[in-house]
């Protein structure tokens, strides 16, 4: 952890506290921020956050500034409910896809959003299952075609001919 | 020496005030003195890099006052490559605001060598932080921590600001960082003067006599007390009061307060919007300008007033009294009656007030053409000293070696092709000596600086890295080498005739780097002597806040004995440490001499001799030396059938080699450059980069694959993994990776590797096969006899296929 960081974040915390104010982030925010890359939303590095951080960390890295009043007000249930994966899935997808994200540039990286139990390991017999599906599917074009062209062949001339016309192939 | 200023804020804002307002002025009148050192900067969030700002049009929108904004060129991309060693970044503006945060900023610029100034307005957002808007002092905490840490300069108005920075650094454990005070100017460009004068204005003015107020009305300003002041009572000595500025915020009671006033309008007038002709006719007409102000940076306002020989009562804060000196009295700004009490005697005592005013007869303010010339004296400091002079000619090469046929087969290299080498020194074993004369036979003077006489009587540390660094600490201290000298190892041959320009060019000193030091590690399986060597040299230049770039590039590079021997005095315990002596020295140059060394690309063939060993971080754009690896010219190998020894006419040879090697290198540029092409294409379809992850806790191992992956075939793609590891004992692991084609077959077996878990980032070499292969990729990670799995869609590319979805 950057000492000088940290500390001057302490020196700021003191003199609103004085006023009874405070700062608008977390320190924990405030550290992730100086070690991140602008622009990145890198959701491995946050999952250690809780919601309300991990709330205000999205917005600093995918929209790079601090959740507006409305926003708060928005999202507050959701920040409240204990189900961490979907707020989090939900919050990043909106943010990410927003326009305002879009024209600031920015990205998730690493996003690992799912806990570990909750997340299903990819089966082989999922992924082979989608080959030969895909594979079927072209077989199964292959022989309509074929059926399709055997009576196209078997057609008088000038109908061949009309048959093109329609098809745009003359 | 360059210059670089981001003015993507001034660009941005449509009415230039305040802040902006001052970077305007100063960088107009910097590009009139020197505009060919200078580079503006405007940050791209789209392209997430900088684009150079044409100057030209720049200075016809801004300070010709010609055309429009939109004229203004923006083009060329600025890469980090281009921020060089001896350079200047320089920040002016309100840059806590900007995308680029400082905080990820500035280290790459440090390790770059670039030197870092700043123009800090003020650190009221730190000390007084209760009078700025909260998402301000966030930002302005990263910024200003990151120039704490960083600045080689802090260039600022006023001694105060500066004060109060070297306070916060004393606080913060810091040293404190070079300041230099420059004030501002008050010779703005004067608005048309076709405007008019408010009615309002004048309405106000006529009034009777005022203290006017000018600013936004805002908390830090203390607006509240002087009208305190009036309210208990001045109103009541027939003193009128105007305020004139934007409501700010955080007022909402001073606000409801002058709305309601009961005065208003006829002894208390709140003027907003007012042009810049108006504000001047009601500074002209005042009795005086009120400025109680908690803090302020500079404090412009009263510098304005002077000017108009307008008597100022100003708040006693240092800021204030060095601003203002004896142009002004002072008031307690938390005691309304300290003011009162100012202000009647002024009142009251005739004499008094004209002296004040005849006093402000001589007041001359600081011009923009003064505080620019302030600046740049502040900037020359940055530049070096130079207690060494450069040589006109170096004629001798330094080798550390202890393999007499590797030397052997270079020395013919070197005797051709580097003419301007006239002698050579020999840091060796004893045992090498005999047999050096004896099988010698060339035209190069050979002395000999043997271990014996370089240790006298110390040991010789085991390790390889240790023991290379500490004989050439210990050969520095030896008066046989010259001052300025090349060193080599053995196996650094030239390819062909090269010049002494190649080391020594315009009176700099060249300097070749191959990669960043933080992003090495090495081929990750097993760590050599060279990568622990790479890992402890990274350390000891964070620690010294030294650039980064990586100097053992493998080829001949010139050092100066002097700068070296410095080294060692400053470190006297440097030479057991095993560090790099290549990246030690060369980034110690680029700090402390940077205007005596020219960085670049390095021109190393056969480093790596396998163009795969490691991800490439700098691609030379030309080849002048080999590092010699006789194991590439054995049979099957990129130089197989090509001549391990010099003969006359070896050029044609090397050139021949030369293309083979960029082969070799293109193929793994494309294997590079279709990996991110697909990348750039995962995010378009799922809107984030594809994650490659595992992730290790005490319930086993997690691997995380994107939807699909492509990559190139027949060479090897470098795809990150991240790793993440939350075990105690942090064992190591092994990798592999698999091919399986739709009828479960395995079709290609990865090899294993064997990972110690120390980086974050591994970077697995997956070998494509033939291009047009839609099939699984498998990844396997093993450890304590657990094996865990998992799956992913694979498409291999051919080299020549547009197409990227599999």
């Amino acid at each position: 952890m950057n000492q000088i960081y940290s500390k001057l974040y302490d020196i700021v915390e003191e003199e609103l506290s004085n006023v009874e104010r405070q700062l608008p982030c977390s320190k924990t925010v405030y550290m992730m921020m100086t070690e991140q890359e602008p622009g990145v939303c890198n959701e491995l590095a946050m999952q250690k956050l809780e919601n309300e951080e991990f709330f205000q960390m999205a917005f600093i890295s995918l929209l790079r500034r601090l959740p507006d009043e409305d926003s708060k007000r928005i999202w507050q249930y959701n920040i409240e409910k204990k189900d961490l994966v979907s707020f989090r899935t939900v919050l990043l997808d909106t943010l990410a896809s927003s326009g305002e994200a879009i024209s600031k540039g920015t990205r998730v990286i690493n996003n690992v959003v799912v806990p570990v139990k909750q997340r299903e390991i990819v089966l082989l017999n999922d992924i082979i299952t989608d080959f030969v599906g895909d594979r079927k599917k072209r077989e199964e074009r292959q022989r309509i075609f074929d059926r399709v062209y055997k009576c196209y062949v078997k057609m008088p001339l000038p109908i061949r001919h009309v048959v093109r016309k329609v098809l745009g192939k003359d | 020496m360059k210059i670089f200023i981001d003015v993507t804020n001034l660009l941005e804002v449509s009415f230039v005030t305040g802040i902006q307002r001052v970077v305007r002025e100063v960088v107009i009148r910097m590009l009139g003195k020197r505009k060919e050192e200078i580079v503006l900067l405007n940050y791209s969030a789209l392209y997430s890099t900088y684009l150079q700002v044409d100057t030209d049009t720049f200075l016809t929108y801004y300070k010709d006052k010609q055309g429009d904004k939109t004229d203004i060129i923006i083009e060329n991309k600025v890469e980090w490559e281009d921020f060089k060693a001896g350079d200047v970044f320089f920040d002016i503006d309100s840059v806590w605001e900007a995308f680029l945060r400082r905080s990820y900023l500035l280290p790459i610029l440090k390790k770059r060598g670039v030197r870092l100034a700043v123009f800090v307005h003020d650190i009221i957002p730190i000390t007084d932080p209760q009078y700025c808007f909260g998402e301000t002092v966030f930002m302005f905490m990263d910024y200003i921590g990151a120039y704490l840490q960083h600045a080689d300069i802090i260039i600022s108005s006023t001694q105060s600001t500066l004060d109060a920075i070297a306070n916060l650094q004393r606080k913060l454990s810091m040293p404190v960082t070079p300041g230099y005070a420059t004030w501002l100017g008050a010779d703005f460009e004067k608005q048309s003067r076709s405007e008019v004068v408010s009615e309002k204005a004048i309405e106000a003015a006529q009034a009777g006599n005022y203290v006017l107020m000018v600013g936004t009305i805002e908390p830090r300003k203390n607006h509240k007390l002087v009208l305190d002041a009036f309210d208990n009572q001045l109103f009541a000595e027939k003193m009128n009061l105007i305020f004139a500025g934007k409501i700010g915020w955080n007022v909402e009671e001073l606000q409801k307060r002058i709305d309601k006033h009961s005065k208003l309008n006829k002894q208390f007038f709140y003027l907003s919007g007012m042009n810049d002709t108006s504000i001047d006719y009601l500074y002209n007409n005042a009795f005086c300008v009120a400025f109680p102000t908690f803090n302020e940076g500079f404090g412009l306002p009263m510098i304005e007033a002077f000017e108009r020989k307008t008597p100022v009562l100003a708040s006693d804060i240092p800021v204030m009294r060095e601003v203002g000196g004896e142009n002004a009295d002072y008031f307690d700004c938390h005691d309304w009656k300290s003011f009162a009490n100012k202000l009647m005697n002024w009142m009251k005592d005739e004499q008094l007030y004209h002296h004040m005013k005849e006093k402000l007869m001589q007041y001359e303010p600081l011009t923009w053409d003064q505080v620019t010339n302030n600046m740049w004296t502040a900037l020359e400091t940055l530049k070096n000293d130079k207690p060494y002079v450069l040589p006109k000619e170096v004629k001798q090469m330094v080798f550390l070696t202890a393999r007499t046929d590797d030397l052997l087969g270079t020395l013919p290299f070197v005797e051709a092709f580097m003419p301007f080498i006239r002698e050579i020194i020999l840091c060796c074993p004893d045992k090498m000596v005999h047999e050096m004369q004896e099988r010698y036979s060339g035209k190069l003077k050979i002395k000999f600086l043997t271990d014996s006489k370089l240790l006298g009587g110390r040991q010789l540390p085991a390790d390889h890295a240790y023991r290379n660094f500490f004989l050439r600490c210990l050969a520095m201290q030896n008066s046989e080498i010259d001052n300025v000298f090349i060193m080599s190892d053995d196996d650094y041959r030239p390819l062909h005739e090269i010049d002494q320009k190649v080391f020594l060019k315009d009176n700099k000193y060249q300097a070749y780097y191959f990669y960043h030091l933080d992003k090495w590690c090495g081929n990750q399986t097993e760590p050599t002597s060279f990568d622990e060597s790479m890992y402890r040299t990274t350390d000891f230049l964070l620690q010294h806040n030294m650039p980064l770039l990586m100097y053992d590039s493998h080829m001949p590079q010139i050092i100066d004995k002097r700068i070296f021997l410095e080294i060692i005095d400053k470190y006297p315990d440097i030479m057991d440490k095993g560090l790099s002596d290549w990246s030690i020295y060369f980034n110690y140059l680029s700090k402390y001499y940077a205007d005596q060394v020219e960085v670049q690309p390095y021109v190393t063939m056969a480093w790596p001799g396998y163009a795969t060993v490691w991800d490439w971080d700098i691609i030379p754009n030309q080849y002048l030396f080999e590092n010699y690896y006789h194991e590439l010219y054995e049979e099957e190998n990129i130089f197989a059938g090509f001549s391990q020894e010099y003969y006359t006419g070896i050029e044609t040879e090397n050139f021949d080699k030369i293309i083979k090697y960029e082969q070799s290198q293109s193929s793994h540029c494309t294997a590079k450059q279709m990996f991110q092409a697909y990348r750039q294409n995962y995010d378009f379809l799922y809107g984030e980069y594809p994650f490659f992850g595992i992730t290790f806790n005490e319930d086993g191992c997690r691997i995380d694959l994107p939807a699909y992956v492509t990559i190139c075939e027949l060479n090897f793609t470098r795809i990150p993994f991240v790793i993440c590891d939350e075990r105690k004992s942090k064992d190591s692991f092994s990798i592999t990776y698999n091919f399986i084609d739709a009828s479960k077959n395995v079709i290609l077996e990865g090899a294993d590797l064997t990972i110690e878990p120390r980086w974050n980032v591994l970077e697995l070499p997956i070998k494509g096969t033939h291009g047009g292969l839609k099939g699984v990729m498998e990844i396997v990670v093993s450890y304590h006899n657990m094996s865990f799995k998992n799956y992913t869609k694979l498409c291999v590319m051919k080299k020549d296929n547009t197409k990227m979805l599999p």
